[in-house]
């Protein structure tokens, strides 16, 4: 059995080869929002799995996710490579009208690595929940910085985008434009309070991703309920605790569930091919004895831009249409005027 | 059953034909053939003869850089799983005595998966660089389980082997879609991990996975004679004074590392192991001597033609190699099958 | 089986009627607990009237527009699933037969799957005949590889070009997913198997095939008893075997792929029930297995359903999980004590 044990040897060599080689999990860096006095040269970016040294203005950006796009053009950085899914249509038409000819770098779930060398990036944006796996990979390219995108709730996603501006070297920029937005959400709160006549709105909503196979509803820690929270709209209380990861945002429920929870309002994003649960449910009588039917407070809304998207503007079209839809007033999300810092 | 006639009358049949070594040698050059087609296909297209300068140096930064960081290792990947997927195929399919045998259906594959799995969703903040020892370990386990619930009365009999392996894979399965349904976000890592990519290989990944096959597969070369007793029957096989169970279960072990080894580096990549050999059969006979090395060049032109179809059918888009395999070689395995022997 | 004393032809059959009415009250008992679960707390007196008619009021409609269908959905799919696997496992020799093996449950899922993913405007035409299609082109592939090379087909051979089928399907309809689909976590769900979002127009959509499966289950009995003595005996006696076999198999796939239509995949519903039937009654006479195996299966997925729905009070939990471990389990358990010809 000679050879057994030296295949049995060699196995173990590799293990300790391995793990001597000091590749440890990546450590989350704590958030640092400060844009500092000069940050126009060498500058150490904070993301969450690790950090990074950059220097000077970062020109060719590759951004593997929807909600960096988003960030990236509100200050006037327009990303040069892509992961749109192979699909432009995907990037909401707010975010693509501020868009320079880019390049697609094929699938957010598996970017195409040769592409992205290819555009010569100085800059990669991925997701830290995503791109976990070919982080390594990324950074061989070019710095890379890891944000929360897909696992994320609305204020943890404004922090990713002060990181992203101070990656950019646009930090001022992007601590102005979030000012911006601040301002605008308060708009919006100001507007539900006013619709509310003062008492602000007591009702639930629910934010349900609707297929032909599942009812899957988004709880209070996804992106779209936290951001309708902050302003004022509470979301339902729906919140299932699991076994094995409290976490976890998104669960599937039956139609029964969904009559016990009885939200107040309700939010579909539909995802084709239709017909969906959804309009397989609103037909039947049942369906008729939800509150939120019988007050006509369903709303069908664009999967896209609200499950998806997750960017600044995306926030913000998001709530305009939210308020529009819920009291009928139309709140503009023109950007108003913020002392330049 | 792989009877000593079986082997006479196929050989004798190509009394007039090239004998087995040439074919061989013809297959490998295929290989090396194909490698060189093949390289420089993908998003970014380097065009032939620019494509073999670049592998030495010469042509654009650019050209270079992607010929070497990233279509080469590809390549050598395919070399390297390709031979150890259709080695241990081979030896599946000799030692359980069945043409439809193959690593897949031991559990082991199946075993890796839930292993990846595991590690992704339920310890996410592992480091990913685990990810292959976890796919290792779970493959390894499962066929303890395999083995250890097919043994009976000091012999495990290939029927038993195929059974409990079958029943084994779908216990694995149906874990691992549980935990897939219970971590939802994470599906989308999982998943391509799930369906075999030599998408983000690089070459420290080339080098471990070199080791483990120069070690193992002249290992099972050398069992090479042994395995041609074997597929006559045990009780022949007793007979002529091979020690039948012992060597059963060397070469399922070696088979199992090198499945293991090569699943953890390329993901769940089925049918490579089933396949291979039949071609290689057809190609070159049954003796094992020349068998086994006709089947690694068979797994590699496999994965050669899957990968370089995956990379170039729709850039930026990659197409896993997991997938090209299965569908272009499902028709092509009808194909084969229905004509006769 | 013809030379054994009337009086203990007398007693299996006082057995299979016991089992009968044994299997017939654990499906009952799985019925009324099923539908007495929910969310919502109801009354016994609600239960009754909600599974009679529609009714008005929300808790009588919340019992007859959700809960009866699911209840039962899990019947009348346990129930085609079971008698599919029996009939498989005549059909092949093999005792560890059942859909799944024969690949047609994960081609049919393919197929569904396809359709919802790539031709949306496909997803229109009845998931049943796509679920039909794509079963039947897996078990036309299984019996095709498992005939290959000399010996023809055996128990071995079939049960891995089953699984091979299954597992190649299952790569294709993952691939698929991670490159058109990007909403992998929503399918997943389904892929599992489950009756959670059972509703009155699965049942009509299903039911007029399961009940032309089960007739014809019922009137290839006879012919199934003949095929279980072996090819030679039954021509012997007068069967027409190739017959016989190949409307066994669109029955099988009948069957089979319209259950899968409407709850999805479940994996070994069809080999655990028919196996629990031939131990417990000691019959291997189809006319007494195929309907106490359509009891067992349903009897098996009620409580699986049930199982599933209190693994997490708040989540749902398709009934599939559930099912597969027990069945891998059961499989391992068999595979260990059959002596199954290579």
């Amino acid at each position: 059995m000679k050879a057994l044990v030296v295949v049995l040897a060699s196995f173990t060599v590799t293990l300790a080869v391995g793990a001597a080689t000091g590749r440890s999990a990546p450590r989350a860096v704590p958030f640092d929002p400060s844009c500092g006095p000069s940050r126009t040269t060498t500058r150490t970016v904070n993301g969450t799995l690790g950090s990074v040294e950059l220097h000077g203005t970062t020109k060719r950006i590759v951004a593997l996710e929807f909600s960096f796009v988003d960030d990236l053009v509100q200050v006037g950085v327009s990303p040069i490579g892509i992961a749109d899914d192979h699909d432009p249509s995907r990037i909401i038409p707010e975010v693509r009208a501020k868009l320079k000819p880019y390049t697609s770098v094929g699938l957010r779930q598996s970017p195409n690595l040769e592409t992205i060398a290819s555009l010569h990036p100085d800059l990669i944006v991925a997701d830290a929940t995503r791109h976990v796996d070919i982080f390594r990979q990324l950074q061989a390219i070019a710095p890379t910085i890891a944000l929360d995108s897909l696992k994320d709730a609305y204020l943890p996603s404004r922090h990713a985008a002060v990181v992203l501006g101070q990656a950019v070297n646009k930090c001022g920029g992007m601590v102005r434009r979030l000012k911006q937005d601040n301002i605008i959400m308060k708009r919006m709160r100001a507007a539900v309070m006013h619709a509310t006549h003062g008492a602000g709105e007591k009702r639930q909503a629910m934010f349900a991703v609707v297929t032909a196979q599942v009812w899957n509803v988004h709880s209070s820690l996804e992106y779209a309920p936290s951001l309708l929270a902050n302003i004022g709209i509470p979301s339902a209380n729906v919140r299932a605790p699991n076994r094995s990861n409290v976490e976890n945002p998104y669960f599937v429920m039956s139609e029964e569930d969904l009559l016990n929870n009885n939200p107040d309002i309700l939010l579909v994003a539909q995802s084709p091919p239709l017909p969906t649960l959804f309009g397989l449910w609103s037909k039947d009588p049942l369906f008729q004895t939800l509150t939120a039917a019988r007050l006509k407070r369903i709303y069908v809304v664009n999967q896209n831009l609200w499950s998806r998207s997750r960017g600044l503007e995306a926030g913000e079209t998001i709530c305009e249409q939210a308020v529009h839809l819920l009291y009928g007033i139309y709140v503009p999300i023109t950007l108003p005027h913020v002392n330049g810092s | 059953m792989i009877t000593a006639s079986a082997v006479t009358s196929s050989v004798a049949t190509r009394k007039h034909a090239p004998p087995p070594s040439v074919r061989l040698g013809a297959l490998a050059l295929a290989c090396i053939a194909v490698a060189l087609a093949t390289l420089g296909v993908g998003a970014v297209r380097v065009e032939q003869p620019r494509a073999i300068e670049a592998l030495f140096g010469h042509g654009t930064i650019d050209q270079v850089r992607i010929i070497r960081d990233y279509e080469l290792p590809r390549i050598l990947m395919a070399f390297l799983v390709g031979t150890g997927l259709a080695v241990s195929g081979t030896v599946c399919q000799s030692v359980l005595r069945n043409p439809l045998a193959a690593p897949d259906i031991l559990g082991v594959v199946k075993g890796a998966a839930l292993g990846v799995v595991f590690l992704l969703l339920v310890y996410p903040t592992a480091a990913v660089s685990y990810l292959p020892l976890a796919a290792f370990v779970g493959g390894l386990f499962a066929w303890a389980v395999v083995y250890l619930c097919a043994y009976r009365r000091g012999v495990t009999t290939p029927a038993r082997l195929v059974l409990v392996g079958v029943a084994v894979t779908a216990l694995c399965e149906s874990i691992i879609r549980y935990v897939l349904i219970d971590q939802s976000q994470g599906i989308g890592t999982a998943l391509v991990w799930l369906t075999g990519s030599l998408a983000a290989t690089d070459m420290s990944r080339v080098w471990e996975t070199s080791l483990w096959v120069a070690v193992i597969v002249p290992l099972v070369v050398a069992c090479a004679s042994r395995l041609d007793v074997i597929g006559l029957g045990d009780d022949l096989a007793h007979g002529l004074g091979v020690a039948v169970e012992r060597t059963r279960w060397f070469t399922l072990l070696l088979a199992v590392l090198l499945a293991s080894a090569c699943v953890a580096v390329a993901g769940s990549m089925l049918f490579v192991g089933l396949i291979a050999p039949h071609i290689a059969r057809r190609f070159v006979g049954s003796r094992h001597a020349v068998l086994l090395p006709a089947a690694a060049a068979v797994g590699t032109l496999m994965l050669l033609v899957a990968d370089g179809v995956g990379r170039g059918a729709d850039p930026p888009v990659e197409l896993p190699a997991g997938m090209v395999t299965v569908a272009i070689g499902v028709p092509y395995f009808v194909y084969v099958l229905s004509r006769p022997l | 089986m013809a030379t054994v004393a009337p009086s203990a032809g007398l007693t299996r059959r006082r057995r299979a009627w016991a089992v009968f009415i044994g299997f017939a009250a654990l499906a009952i008992g799985g019925f009324v607990w099923s539908v007495s679960i929910g969310p919502e707390h109801i009354g016994a007196w609600t239960l009754l009237k909600g599974t009679l008619a529609q009714g008005h009021d929300t808790k009588q409609l919340i019992v007859h527009l959700i809960r009866l269908p699911r209840a039962l959905l899990a019947v009348l799919a346990g129930g085609a699933l079971a008698v599919a696997g029996a009939m498989t496992q005549t059909l092949t020799g093999n005792p560890l037969g059942s859909p799944e093996i024969l690949g047609v449950t994960s081609g049919a899922a393919l197929f569904v799957a396809l359709a919802s993913v790539i031709v949306p405007s496909l997803a229109g035409v009845d998931t049943i005949f796509l679920s039909i299609a794509g079963g039947s082109l897996a078990a036309v592939l299984v019996f095709g590889i498992a005939r290959f090379a000399r010996g023809g087909i055996s128990p071995i051979r079939l049960t891995l070009a089953g699984i091979t089928i299954s597992l190649l399907a299952l790569a294709l309809l993952q691939g698929i997913l991670i490159v058109f689909s990007q909403d992998a976590e929503l399918f997943f769900f389904w892929l599992v198997g489950g009756v959670t979002y059972a509703s009155w127009r699965d049942i009509h959509t299903v039911y007029p095939w399961l009940l032309a499966g089960l007739a014809l289950a019922m009137l290839l009995a006879r012919s199934l008893n003949g095929l279980a003595l072996g090819d030679e005996v039954a021509r012997g006696l007068g069967y027409n075997v190739g017959r016989a076999r190949w409307l066994s198999g669109v029955c099988v796939v009948l069957l089979a792929c319209a259950a899968v239509g409407v709850v999805g995949p479940v994996a070994f519903l069809g080999l655990i029930a028919p196996h629990i039937v031939r131990r417990v009654t000691g019959s291997h006479n189809h006319f007494v297995v195929l309907p106490l195996s359509m009891m067992a299966g349903s009897a098996l997925l009620l409580y699986a359903d049930i199982a599933a729905r209190h693994l997490d009070r708040h989540a749902e939990i398709p009934a599939g999980v559930v099912v597969a471990p027990l069945g891998a389990l059961v499989f391992i358990y068999l595979a260990r004590r059959e002596k199954v010809a290579i």
